[in-house]
């Protein structure tokens, strides 16, 4: 008989299989009246539950992701972005990156009352000017125009007093709702 | 910190072009691609190269994920494969970390359920690759027959018969060592 036979048969006929299946994945015995009185099934159910208490405890084993994988992974993705040029040069110019534009507003709009989560988007519209493509996750209540508006304001007023970049366009979606914490 | 951010809604933003919202996803994420390769591979170090290279991957194939699975499934299935490259291209297995020993329960209880857990997860290694990778989804990680048909590519009752041959050998080995 194959070691690995899933067909494999215990003394008494009873599949090993569906032994296994009933104490893995909670299935119902398919014979109980005889799988109680039978000493075949009980030694066997026996040494599967003990084998079975083993894998959840390995299951449960806390295994974290090492520190340093998310760092990695976001370095190696990261591609080339463009930069807004500030329009005071008098000595030498300022580039800000639109990443960095674009977490710039993120943190704005994320402190506005509310909004749950931002997601931003920064594409350089000039010399000095940046247009912003904001996608939220709100929570359920406020009324979502005034909402929107807010955001928008909020961007364009502290972008400028933070960056000193121009902010032309805030193109903003709300696209979810948040999920409240249980 | 809580991203109270659905991975749809990450999903959609990271396949428009924002790294931060993939980093959300990352961060929410990691922990179970990490735990499928170290499952898979038994090594911290090789699991950590498959767990990265995932993730790498995950983010250049994203504008062809259409939200038909869980975007967890569709990782699964990403690392899964992954990781059997990763074996079938030889790499060498390496120790298997220690297990973190539970300091609630008696000592030596917990030192002998310990080395058990250590004997099974070589037991788990030990197994063929493809059969591996079911067991791992659905014993360690809790995935449905349907997910982890979704993560490997194949069907419900092949996955069911991989289970079965799994459980069946984890079982052999482990009346080996009892």
């Amino acid at each position: 008989m194959a070691l690995n036979d899933p067909s494999e048969r215990l003394l008494c006929g009873t599949k090993l299989a569906a032994l296994i299946t009933q104490v893995a994945d909670g299935a119902p015995a398919a014979d109980p009246a005889h799988q109680a009185k039978c000493p075949y099934c009980q030694a066997s159910l026996g040494r599967i539950r003990e084998l079975w208490r083993d894998v959840r405890a390995l299951a449960d084993e806390p295994v974290r992701a090492p520190r340093g994988l998310l760092d990695e992974v976001i370095a190696r993705v990261r591609g080339p972005v463009g930069a807004v040029t500030l329009r005071d040069a008098t000595r030498g110019h300022t580039q800000v990156s639109e990443a960095v534009l674009a977490g710039v507003a993120r943190r704005i709009a994320q402190a506005v009352p509310a909004v749950a989560f931002a997601s931003v988007l920064a594409h350089a519209s000039g010399p000095g000017t940046v247009a912003l493509r904001v996608r939220l996750v709100v929570a359920y209540g406020p009324s979502l125009p005034v909402l929107a508006g807010a955001v928008r304001e909020q961007i364009v007023t502290h972008v400028r007093r933070l960056t000193d970049v121009q902010v032309t366009e805030v193109e903003v979606s709300v696209d979810d709702l948040a999920v409240p914490d249980t | 910190m809580v991203v109270q951010a659905s991975d749809r809604f990450l999903v959609a933003a990271a396949q428009a072009g924002d790294l931060h919202a993939f980093e959300a996803l990352v961060r929410r994420h990691q922990g179970a691609v990490y735990r499928v390769a170290l499952r898979m591979l038994g090594s911290e170090v090789d699991a950590e190269d498959a767990a990265q290279e995932a993730l790498v991957q995950a983010w250049r194939a994203l504008s062809t994920f259409r939200g038909e699975s869980a975007f967890s499934t569709w990782l699964y299935r990403i690392v899964t494969n992954r990781c059997l490259k990763a074996r079938a291209a030889g790499h060498p297995m390496e120790a298997l970390p220690d297990v973190l020993i539970d300091r609630d329960s008696d000592p030596a209880e917990a030192v002998a359920q310990s080395e058990r857990l250590h004997t099974l997860a070589r037991g788990v290694l030990a197994l063929p690759a493809e059969q591996r990778a079911a067991l791992v989804l659905r014993e360690l990680e809790g995935l449905s027959y349907e997910q982890i048909a979704q993560a490997l590519g194949v069907t419900v009752p092949a996955v069911k018969g991989r289970i079965h041959r799994a459980r069946l050998g984890l079982l052999k080995a482990g009346a080996a060592w009892r």
